[in-house]
């Protein structure tokens, strides 16, 4: 009797004070794209295999022990060409580190211009290629139906990463600064 | 009882920053990622296990020149020519479905290959990918002195090859084996010819854009004979030494062999000439990602 007591005490503190949204894999418009630039043109990267949580305890919105993860599956971006796509798997090692991860923290939020639109400034560690590197990150929520809409928008360095920079042409490099823009659902699981 | 309650609810809350954490686990690959170990759908004569991606392109243009290296500065080492050529263009069906329409010279062949990757074991230390590639040719330029119909039967011939890759030495080095049955292997023989092959090829690499490779194609049981009406003697093992330069999309092979000979139907026989220095020829391939 007193430990069903002690159960159910701790089950409720637990679900009144904890939040957690996860990242909806259903949802058909789920977006991660990198852009490269080479010799005066970009091409894109594209992938809808994105995946994460963000988890916060207290009652109102990223109150305390506020936890932010993102990953991606690197094998699965496209470019449009599969030799491209080869290319891109083979200088991202992706046998050998098959995601990019991002784990941290909400820094900052504010709510934003539209209504059910908030701000916010994410901090952690992005790990690539088997390389931890600090990232800070802006991200856009929206509100609707019940559900997040996310997106940010950043910027890497290859070099930051140990990648090397792949040539399309025997002495033309992919530039060193890759633009990442993600955009993806969350639902409330709790 | 109260105090209990009272103390269990400062338990319980105390307990709850140890107990509470997010609830999510990475959901699993579809299967891991694929596994690539050769870096372009073929060799300079054999397929790799690889194949193109889906709705992919690929082009190839071949050269073998008759004339041997030995010939020496009046036949610029072969290169003045003639030559027998190949074209050939493949298509990625599925990821691991590819076509590959193409056509020699030589004979007039004309030949249609289907490879299909159906196997992948990944491993730290020699991953390994089995591949079928199954083709069917159409020799349509018959010699005069043959009385023939280019529809004829016997000017149709048909191939199956398993391919075996791995790779080696920090994936330096990528290993391949092609066993090859040839059906119809001497098509102006009266009876019907087999002609079993081991192909053998080994690429290292020496950077992302060079590589050095070699093949070596012994027959090990079936037809060995001459291919052409007025060639005589035997076909033998084939070689072949070269380097490759990727450059963006293009493969440059550039190499010496004893086979002039370019479709898998015509190949698999084996080679004109001897594996001896002053029998060898310059030869290329390129291919190109479309």
């Amino acid at each position: 009797m007193r430990w069903r007591i002690i159960a159910l005490v701790v089950l409720a503190a637990s679900a009144a004070r904890a939040a957690e949204w996860q990242v909806d894999r259903a949802a058909a418009d789920n977006r991660v794209q990198f852009t490269s630039e080479v010799a005066g043109f970009s091409f894109t990267g594209t992938t809808d295999q994105v995946d994460g949580f963000v988890y916060w305890e207290g009652d109102s919105l990223f109150q305390q022990a506020t936890q932010v993860r993102v990953e991606v599956e690197l094998d699965s971006f496209e470019t449009g060409i599969g030799k491209r796509d080869r290319d891109m798997r083979q200088v991202l090692e992706t046998r050998r580190f098959p995601k990019a991860a991002f784990a941290g923290t909400v820094l900052e939020h504010a709510p934003g211009s539209g209504t059910d639109e908030l701000r916010v400034r994410v901090g952690g560690t992005l790990t690539l290629h088997g390389v931890e590197r600090e990232l800070v990150a802006p991200a856009t929520i929206w509100v609707q139906d019940g559900t997040w809409r996310v997106q940010t928008e950043f910027a890497i360095r290859l070099a930051d990463y140990q990648i090397q920079a792949p040539s399309l042409a025997a002495f033309v490099k992919v530039g060193q600064q890759v633009r990442i823009a993600a955009s993806f659902a969350m639902r409330q699981v709790r | 009882m109260r105090t209990f309650v009272q103390w269990a609810v400062a338990w319980g809350l105390a307990a709850v920053p140890v107990l509470a954490q997010p609830s999510w686990h990475a959901a699993e690959s579809g299967g891991g990622p694929r596994i690539e170990l050769f870096e372009s759908v073929m060799t300079a004569n054999y397929p790799t296990t690889e194949t193109l991606q889906h709705k992919d392109l690929h082009f190839e243009i071949s050269h073998r020149f008759f004339p041997p290296i030995d010939a020496g500065y009046d036949a610029n080492f072969g290169l003045d020519g003639p030559v027998a050529m190949r074209l050939s263009l493949g298509y990625g069906v599925t990821d691991r479905l590819m076509v590959t329409l193409g056509r020699s010279s030589l004979l007039d062949n004309v030949d249609v290959q289907v490879k299909y990757r159906f196997w992948q074991r990944e491993r730290r230390v020699a991953p390994l990918a089995l591949a079928v590639n199954i083709g069917g040719a159409w020799n349509t330029d018959m010699p005069p002195i043959v009385a023939r119909g280019t529809a004829d039967a016997d000017n149709f011939q048909a191939y199956f090859q398993l391919v075996g890759n791995t790779r080696l030495l920090h994936d330096r080095l990528g290993l391949g084996l092609v066993p090859s049955y040839l059906y119809n292997s001497a098509i102006f023989a009266d009876d019907r010819q087999y002609t079993l092959t081991l192909g053998t090829y080994a690429v290292y690499r020496l950077s992302r854009t060079w590589a050095l490779w070699s093949e070596f194609s012994p027959v090990l049981a079936g037809y060995q004979g001459i291919l052409l009406p007025g060639e005589t003697g035997r076909s033998h093992d084939s070689l072949a030494l070269g380097v490759s330069i990727e450059t963006g999309g293009h493969f440059f092979d550039l190499f010496v062999t004893n086979n002039t000979r370019l479709n898998p139907a015509l190949y698999l026989v084996g080679a004109s000439d001897r594996i001896e220095p002053d029998q060898m020829r310059l030869a290329f391939c390129i291919t190109r990602y479309l």
